[in-house]
């Protein structure tokens, strides 16, 4: 396994399209699917990790690097020397700006957040799916997630008198 | 590592800025959000599989998660596994100030037994049901509860209230064996009890009971069964005349009974409690077993301060932040 500063291990990331990774252990244990291998000591080399590519991976390892516990040179927290309100406020623009992605890119990362089992990640990148279903009519939202209306007239009238309640 | 390897590595440094705008940017060309939100017609994109799509409705509320199970078929899939299913007037889409009782009941009657009918009930892990307007006659609790609660359970609420004060017969045995494993809150309102064998309910740490017709012994013989519990609030439960809080509660923090009228000696054995409130309108003798630490303790009652004085300070030597109220006495 890599080390690059003391105390610091490094783990091998690799993407299907052949891109790897170096990324701190910490960073890297922010998936629990990966923290699972770590424990389970199957993670000596590299890990390959199926069905994300290079770019979506990126923007994970990316997330995961700010949203790592972060400590100081003493080995302080930082959210020792930085209050808590104001480290939650400055992750909250960031999660912000990073969510700014078009739609494939979104549920790619949906996906990724999925399989690698980063709650944080999987919380924010479904959010925006969440408000298109909450705030929508149904056409709008068919037509925001590309999704088909595949019912049969007599299918969809049929669903819509049985949650009609939903309606009002 | 060979060099070839070593040409096709990244390093990702932990770094503060937003998102890397050469390496994101540019797919911000292809298919855009915007494309499809302003209404044009569908871009071909990625679909997410369904049981992503699951988890996106489960936290959604129920109203727009029953609505969008008429976008598609898949959609409608993912309703009918959705997992927190909140039974209330507002969730359910009613206005009642709109509408007389009769309406009311019958409304929220048909609408929970259409769900229920054609949901995936292995699926429910929260089940909340509060109607101040339940009704026996036409409300067929039994058969929700029957239906829906099934060893996924994690979260149970029925808080009723009945104009006659009947209360409901909770079928415990509901709760007993597979169906109580996973279950870690239980809170009921307006409820009866009805002993049954076999109930241990191992993940329960939190329990609510709220005018429920519970007796000292039955008390007694639940709350050795409940190993995890952490919380438990008592409120106008007003058979109980002893309650004995036993030392196999082990993680047993927070312990609040109000208003329990019969109430007349708590006994506390439990060895964490940390946090106590007693809220009632007559003295309670209160034993306490173990020497405890307690972070709050709170006792409201008319005499509470003499009582206390006499009876409960030597005993109280760890508490940081101590509350005495009676009628014409507050002591903090």
């Amino acid at each position: 396994m890599a080390t690059r500063e003391a105390g610091k291990k490094m783990i091998m990331l690799k993407s299907p399209d052949g891109m790897e990774f170096e990324v701190e252990e910490a960073v890297a244990m922010e998936s629990q699917t990966i923290r699972k291998m770590i424990e389970d000591d199957c993670a000596d080399t590299a890990i390959l990790i199926p069905n994300i590519n290079s770019k979506i991976l990126s923007r994970v390892i990316e997330y995961c690097n700010k949203h790592v516990p972060t400590t100081g040179a003493t080995g302080a927290a930082a959210s020792d020397t930085v209050a808590p309100a104001a480290l939650a406020e400055d992750l909250k623009i960031w999660d912000a700006e990073f969510i700014k992605v078009n739609r494939a890119t979104r549920f790619n990362l949906i996906q990724a957040a999925s399989y690698l089992n980063i709650k944080g990640l999987l919380d924010l990148t479904s959010q925006t799916t969440i408000d298109t279903i909450s705030d929508n009519s149904l056409e709008e939202i068919r037509s925001f997630l590309s999704t088909k209306n595949d019912y049969l007239p007599e299918e969809e009238q049929t669903i819509r008198r049985e949650n009609q309640w939903a309606f009002q | 590592m060979s060099m070839q390897r070593e040409s096709r590595r990244l390093q990702i440094q932990p770094h503060d800025g937003p998102a890397d705008s050469t390496l994101h940017r540019k797919d911000s060309t292809c298919t855009q959000d915007h494309c499809s939100q302003g209404g044009e017609p569908q871009c071909p994109g990625p679909h997410l599989p369904e049981d992503i799509w699951c988890h996106i409705f489960s936290l959604l509320p129920m109203q727009d998660a029953a609505r969008a199970a008429c976008v598609s078929h898949a959609f409608k899939r993912s309703w009918r596994c959705y997992p927190n299913l909140a039974f209330n007037a507002k969730a359910l889409g009613m206005d009642e100030r709109s509408c007389g009782e009769d309406e009311i009941v019958s409304n929220f009657t048909s609408r929970v037994d259409n769900i229920l009918k054609n949901h995936s009930c292995i699926a429910i892990k929260t089940l909340e049901i509060v109607f101040r307007y339940y009704d026996d006659k036409v409300c067929n609790l039994d058969g929700w509860l029957q239906t829906a609660i099934t060893p996924g359970i994690e979260e149970l609420t029925v808080q009723l209230s009945t104009k006659s004060r009947k209360h409901y017969n909770f079928l415990w045995s509901l709760l007993a064996n597979e169906n109580g494993k996973l279950i870690q809150y239980l809170k009921l309102s307006c409820c009866a009890f009805s002993p049954t064998v076999g109930l241990c309910l191992k993940s329960l740490s939190r329990l609510e009971l709220f005018d429920v017709n519970i007796t000292r012994d039955q008390m007694g013989s639940l709350l050795h069964n409940f190993f995890a519990l952490q919380r438990m609030q008592l409120k106008n439960c007003n058979n109980i005349t002893c309650l004995k809080i036993p030392f196999n509660l082990q993680q047993l923090k927070y312990l609040e009974v109000f208003h329990c009228s019969s109430l007349q000696v708590i006994e506390i054995e439990a060895p964490i409690l940390s946090n106590f409130g007693f809220m009632g309108l007559r003295q309670v003798q209160l034993s306490l077993g173990v020497a405890l630490q307690f972070k709050k303790f709170d006792m409201s009652f008319p005499g509470v301060v003499s009582y206390a004085c006499t009876n409960l300070l030597s005993n109280l030597q760890y508490v940081e932040a101590l509350s005495l109220c009676s009628r014409h006495t507050s002591v903090t």
